[in-house]
């Protein structure tokens, strides 16, 4: 599921080097962390968070599919 | 860079875990990508969202690529021909109901891509004209069917 959020997300943004994703589980689940540059994160978003939802609901989907469920988390880091 | 269409959605299928096989129609406006999967089900997902959001994410994807990249169509083993079908047999069956009547018919709250279905079935019809409405409480509008003068 990793893979498939790195090839969206860094198909996505104008920075695709400055893209990370961790891994963290939480509460029996997977949630992928991912870190961008400041002016990506609208991008990743979408209108109406239309883009993280619409990334969201695949990932849940792929996921069901191995019996797994895992989702994605926008971190902004402070400065 | 053009846009790759079909190799950009059977990526998207394989990263995610669902082997399958991606063809190319060309279609009226654009460009149909019909996904053949063993799980498609799953892929639809309720009331057709998972496909929804699959069709949007290719469709970033592709504009990303190229800004000029027409706009695709995912389907999966004919789920949105067979939904079309449905719809485009609704508005028949509601412009019958007006055309008998005479009154307005109010259809329930649609997206915009199934208006547009809506509306395209009855385009040519003479005796028909279509208006979308905002409802409260929801994102989408519902269609009114009502006699032209």
């Amino acid at each position: 599921m990793q893979a498939f959020l790195e090839y969206v997300v860094k198909g996505l943004v104008a920075k695709p080097e400055a893209v990370t994703i961790v891994p963290v589980a939480r509460e029996g689940m997977t949630i992928y962390e991912l870190r961008l540059d400041p002016a990506d994160v609208g991008k990743i978003i979408g209108r109406q968070g239309q883009t993280i939802n619409a990334l969201r609901s695949l990932l849940l989907a792929g996921s069901a599919k191995k019996g797994l469920r895992c989702s994605v988390e926008i971190v902004e880091d402070r400065k | 860079m053009p846009a790759e269409p079909k190799l950009t959605l059977e990526k998207i299928l394989e990263l995610l875990g669902f082997p399958a096989t991606v063809e190319e129609h060309p279609v009226d406006d654009g460009l149909l990508l019909d996904v053949k999967t063993d799980d498609s089900g799953r892929l639809i997902g309720r009331q057709g969202q998972t496909l929804s959001d699959l069709q949007y994410i290719t469709n970033r994807l592709l504009f990303q690529q190229d800004q000029n990249a027409p706009k695709v169509m995912v389907d999966v083993s004919g789920y949105r021909a067979q939904a079309r079908e449905a719809l485009v047999k609704k508005a028949k069956d509601a412009a019958e109901k007006v055309r008998r009547w005479g009154e307005v018919v109010e259809l329930e709250p649609m997206s915009a891509f199934d208006r547009r279905i809506i509306h395209h079935a009855l385009k040519d019809d003479p005796d028909i004209e279509t208006q979308s409405v905002e409802v409260e409480g929801t994102e989408k509008k519902a269609m009114l069917l009502r006699p032209k003068h």
